[in-house]
């Protein structure tokens, strides 16, 4: 069996793990609302803190009050509306893509992803931006798994020369150089 | 027309052509891009505008704009994958006559039809942009206050979802925006101490993470195959005359409804796909061919979704404020190259304002020009394994917001946007409204802040200002009458509307 009917073949989940994607995106909403309820008032504790002046003569703390209010409101009335009036949000934001809502069979690979990007961060200061994108875009390759891994590395370092002479030769944009400083 | 001659003088230099052209070109190849998306290429893009001088790279922008909107529909005839909601109406009749052979000439209707329409835009918008420049000069902080506030309420409403969920992500962009230095007393807020967030949250890496990455994540997080690819040969382009006949009227009709709801707050550019392909089908004489590949289906929302992005450079250009994520994204542009769209833009910078024009112009002939001919190239790019394109856009991605502040730290927010605008679009979130209110959300302190230094902290004192408690009237009407209007209509029996919602979905797949 080659890499790519294997990958074909795990494209069905178990029946337990279609089961909790199936209750994570039910329940995504819900955890989101509250979040940014935690989020509205800590915002409005930080806002307390800033001074509001007079209405005559407002100061810095006016404006983010208004809008911690605004959050808070708007949370609470999506709360309400989706627990107590369990009115799901059924037609989709127009500008967005329905299918983006539920949470993909290979939904292990955005948080790998994102470690990929903050292994770039922290790397690339020490190591310079063509060690540190090959390292990450190989990483990448390998997580979506599609190729030979000899392919992979080649593809990496390709990527890796191709945007240090786009941005940095072509661009003038001055790319971590790391430890390798002329 | 002198100042429009001497526009086109400006562009016709190498350098601003160059810049033009290469947006409209890289605009197109990275919009095509399944996954990506008009908005995804946008912000993606945006960053190599910064590398040019200010009047170029505004071009480069109107390049990557128009081509980045075009792009989203090619996918669409080709392989039914929409790159935005604006190019599924498309997709009903577009990938439909894919199946029958004629790609080709849908293709080349889709471009004709947004040449048409976006050409018809851009002479309304410059016979109407000084005449409305002059009106607005007599806004001040009030009208401003009132006429964003608008924009954000309404824009809030139509996203289609939930009106209070729009809302709490505005709130969330307006935060954002609250982070640095206030621009009204000059004092930090939260900085946490000072350090990089004193410079606030940078628009590329917020823009870039919201739409860019976070359509990486939702295309790496499914593991599905492209579906298999058309061949379109360059000879197979063109329609015949029987075609040409239908299409040609639908492409006006498109281009005047796509211009007007251009002009309003809200997704205009997907709701005048749709308000073009069901007027298309009332009054067509082959209605039973929508949906089966008739050729109006697609030249009505083309050149409707064209003459929204034309009709929405309007209130963007001559107001100064955005009323939907494509010109939001293109005011960030525009702010980071020290231009401010808006009423003086005309009589303060008129060189750069008829300049763009003229590469409006210039950007949409060239969508014609070089699109079709290289839609070959673009059919190769959408073969680009989904690895290798993931991959690279990641790349680009982190690099192109590394380079507008040579910051690490933006980088850093570009990754926690990616994951915001991750999590957004899971929850029912709206990006659109987050985005414009970060973007306008200055814009409102400080006419807030104004309007209250000007009324001695009376804010009724707004009342007395007709212009802006119009737009308070419209923003109320706004949020008030479809509320009342669905309670007043009678609501369908369950099953019926169980059906209902079942036809439009699949017609909308």
């Amino acid at each position: 069996m080659n890499r790519r009917s294997r990958e074909a073949d795990r494209g069905a989940r178990p029946p337990m793990v279609a089961a909790g994607v199936r209750a994570l995106t039910g329940s995504a909403d819900v955890v989101a609302l509250f979040v940014m309820l935690a989020f509205g008032v800590l915002y409005l504790a930080l806002a307390l803190r800033m001074p509001f002046g007079t209405l005559q003569a407002p100061a810095t703390g006016l404006f983010p009050r208004v809008i911690a209010v605004l959050i808070l409101v708007a949370t609470g009335l999506s709360l309400f509306f989706r627990l107590v009036r369990h009115k799901l949000v059924s037609a989709p934001v127009d500008d967005e893509d329905p299918a983006e809502r539920e949470f993909g069979e290979a939904f292990w690979r955005v948080p790998a992803l994102i470690a990929c990007l903050v292994l770039y961060v922290g790397l690339a200061p020490w190591l310079g931006h063509i060690i540190s994108s090959s390292l990450v875009s190989f990483l990448v390759l390998l997580m979506l798994n599609q190729r030979a891994r000899w392919q992979m590395a080649a593809l990496s370092i390709a990527f890796g020369f191709a945007t240090y002479g786009l941005f940095h030769t072509l661009l003038n944009v001055p790319l971590p150089t790391g430890v390798w400083r002329p | 027309m002198n100042d429009l001659l001497l526009g086109f003088q400006f562009v016709a230099q190498p350098a601003a052509l160059a810049a033009v052209v290469l947006g409209v070109v890289v605009g197109s190849m990275v919009g095509v891009l399944p996954g990506i998306g008009p908005l995804g290429a946008m912000a993606i893009l945006l960053p190599f505008s910064f590398t040019l001088d200010p009047a170029a790279g505004i071009l480069m922008l109107a390049g990557i704009y128009f081509g980045a909107m075009y792009g989203g529909s090619t996918s669409s005839i080709l392989m039914r994958v929409p790159g935005e909601a604006s190019s599924v109406v498309t997709s009903l009749d577009g990938y439909e006559m894919t199946k029958q052979g004629r790609a080709g000439a849908a293709l080349a209707v889709s471009a004709i039809g947004s040449f048409i329409a976006g050409t018809l835009a851009i002479v309304a918008l410059m016979l109407v942009a000084p005449t409305l420049s002059d009106f607005a000069t007599r806004f001040a902080a009030p009208e401003y206050l009132a006429l964003a506030v608008f924009a954000l309420f309404v824009l809030s409403r139509l996203t289609g979802g939930s009106f209070w969920r729009a809302m709490t992500a505005a709130g969330l962009g307006l935060a954002l925006a609250t982070v640095g230095l206030d621009e009204v007393t000059g004092n930090e807020r939260f900085t946490f101490g000072g350090g990089d967030l004193i410079l606030g949250v940078n628009i590329t890496a917020l823009a870039v993470g919201l739409y860019g990455v976070a359509e990486i994540l939702f295309m790496i997080e499914r593991r599905g195959k492209l579906p298999r690819l058309a061949k379109v040969r360059f000879r197979e382009l063109y329609p015949t005359r029987r075609e040409m006949r239908r299409a040609v009227p639908a492409m006006f009709r498109g281009g005047a409804i796509g211009f007007l709801l251009g002009l309003t707050p809200g997704p205009s550019g997907v709701l005048s796909t749709y308000a073009s392909y069901w007027l298309e089908r009332r009054i067509s004489k082959h209605k039973d061919a929508f949906g089966k590949g008739a050729i109006e289906g697609v030249a009505g929302p083309e050149a409707a979704n064209n003459g929204a992005s034309g009709g929405a450079m309007i209130p963007l250009l001559v107001l100064g404020i955005p009323f939907a994520a494509p010109t939001a994204l293109l005011l960030g542009g525009f702010t980071v190259h020290n231009i401010i769209p808006g009423p003086l833009l005309i009589s303060q910078q008129p060189t750069l304002f008829w300049a763009l024009i003229a590469g409006m112009y210039v950007a949409n002939a060239m969508l014609l020009i070089l699109n079709l001919p290289l839609v070959g190239l673009f059919v190769q790019l959408l073969r680009v394994p989904r690895d290798v394109l993931v991959s690279f856009i990641v790349l680009i991605a982190v690099l192109g917001t590394f380079a507008t502040r040579n910051s690490m730290f933006d980088v850093i927010v570009l990754i926690v946007m990616g994951v915001l605008g991750y999590l957004m679009a899971k929850s029912g979130l709206p990006r659109a409204t987050l985005i414009l209110a970060f973007i306008i959300g200055p814009l409102i302190e400080s006419s807030l802040t104004q309007t209250l230094l000007l009324a001695g902290g009376d804010l009724t004192y707004i009342f007395s200002r007709p212009i802006a408690t119009t737009f308070l009237v419209l923003t109320l009407a706004a949020l008030v009458v479809p509320p009342i209007v669905k309670l007043a209509l009678p609501s369908k029996p369950p099953q019926e509307a169980d059906a209902a919602a079942g036809r439009e979905s699949r017609s909308a797949r």
